[in-house]
């Protein structure tokens, strides 16, 4: 007979069918009989002698883990409920600190009319380059270094000379336009580093201009007033 | 199950300590190390709340073994063991060898009585050993037994045939000693 359907028939594992069939068969070899009882005996040795082991501490740690696991959700579920409303605190938060910046250091102005009447004319790109940084040579002692002339243009606003220069430097693009009067600064104010220099904003360009001598000198660029204001110190008349 | 987050822990927690001596008992025969054995108690136990939700609510303890057994064979018994012993399925190929190391059973179960058992037990095959811990010492049935190692019915039922046949050799002497088998019963 098979070993292994005397253990089922033991532990009750056999299928109703073949049960009549299998305890006939043991119960018609006595030599199977005494291998149900040697089973039978060997399942009471195990669930009689053997003993459960001592979990006092172990079973501590368990709860104490369930504890941690608990608290890091609690931790978790809160963080997922806020994340939405601090996400966009500190988007706000981000934003106002950009605009107070901006308003701290780049306070807008109003548009310089003053500044604005002398722009309207394109500088000719058809000089030679030559002829170009000559006019910039004589019209400066000093302007930034690695400055490019693009073009030079002249013309005469209301019977005021203005010179103007589209430059280059390593930031980009820029005008200087070097109008021989004093500019009225209307809606332009001074920036705290730089005192001599006042800034504003024409069209939607900003530019800053300093009075040299009997001119005015103007820098406009989409630049901050802080870089235009750097620029516009290193240029001087000759 | 459906449970609010205070019952879950609860009940959990309940169930849970009811069946820890079986989960460490398990871990123990398997790992034969105390300190591996509570780390798997442990691992299993926080699986286990993890998934207690997806309880289906039957048997417990049944869960719970399934789930100590998933993790040793999956994590333990590579670590431990290197290759396995699927050729020890084959006939002929199963000798008691011990792979396991000699570790003092009275230290590691606190269990004196028990102790000559604990030791033979570990002596066993370890997918064998699994079978009978998990049918004699745990009261799981077949299918459970299946469920738990991942096998079929008929390959839990060899197992633990040939695992009880191997434990009742180790044994005779101590069993015929104590009354559990009459003088002469081999197979």
């Amino acid at each position: 007979m098979d070993p292994i359907e005397v253990h089922a028939y033991v532990d009750g594992e056999l299928p109703a069918g073949q049960l009549a069939e299998v305890k006939a068969s043991i119960d018609s070899s006595p030599e199977t009989i005494r291998e149900v009882e040697a089973i039978r005996g060997l399942k009471t040795m195990l669930r009689e002698r053997i003993e459960t082991p001592e979990i006092g501490s172990s079973w501590k740690s368990c709860v104490k883990r369930l504890d941690e696991i608990d608290k890091a959700q609690k931790v978790e579920r809160a963080v997922n409920r806020w994340a939405p409303a601090i996400c966009s605190v500190l988007f706000l938060g981000i934003i106002g600190a950009g605009l107070m910046t901006r308003y701290t250091h780049w306070k807008p102005s109003a548009d310089s009319p003053s500044v604005a009447r002398f722009l309207g004319f394109s500088a000719n790109p058809t000089q030679s380059i030559d002829h170009q940084e000559r006019m910039l040579k004589q019209s400066f002692s000093s302007t930034p270094v690695h400055m490019q002339v693009r073009g030079v243009s002249d013309y005469v606003i209301d019977g005021t000379p203005v010179r103007r220069f589209d430059v280059r430097d390593a930031s980009g693009n820029l005008q200087i336009l070097l109008v021989h009067e004093h500019i009225d600064f209307e809606g332009m104010r001074t920036l705290p580093d730089h005192l001599s220099v006042r800034v504003g904003i024409v069209g939607t360009t900003n530019c800053a201009a300093r009075i040299d001598g009997n001119d005015t000198i103007v820098v406009i660029a989409n630049r901050s007033y802080k870089d235009l204001a750097e620029v516009l110190n290193q240029v001087h008349l000759n | 199950m459906l449970f609010g987050k205070r019952d879950k822990r609860e009940s959990f927690e309940r169930e849970a300590e009811r069946v820890f001596p079986s989960v460490l008992g398990t871990a123990l025969r398997l790992t034969r190390s105390r300190e591996d054995a509570e780390d798997l108690a442990q691992e299993a136990i926080v699986r286990a709340y993890d998934a207690y939700e997806r309880f289906d609510g039957s048997n417990f303890k049944a869960w719970m073994l399934r789930i100590v057994t998933n993790l040793y064979i999956n994590r333990y018994r590579q670590r431990q063991r290197g290759p396995q012993l699927g050729s020890l399925e084959d006939e002929g190929a199963i000798e008691p060898v011990s792979t396991e190391s000699e570790l003092p059973d009275r230290l590691l179960f606190d269990n004196a009585v028990g102790a000559e058992i604990e030791e033979a037990l570990g002596k066993v095959p370890e997918d064998f050993r699994l079978a009978v811990i998990l049918s004699d010492i745990e009261g799981l049935s077949y299918q459970e037994i299946a469920d738990a190692t991942n096998v079929p019915i008929g390959t839990v039922r060899s197992r633990l045939a040939r695992g009880r046949s191997i434990l009742r050799k180790a044994l005779q002497e101590y069993a015929v000693r104590e009354g559990y088998l009459k003088k002469g019963a081999t197979e």
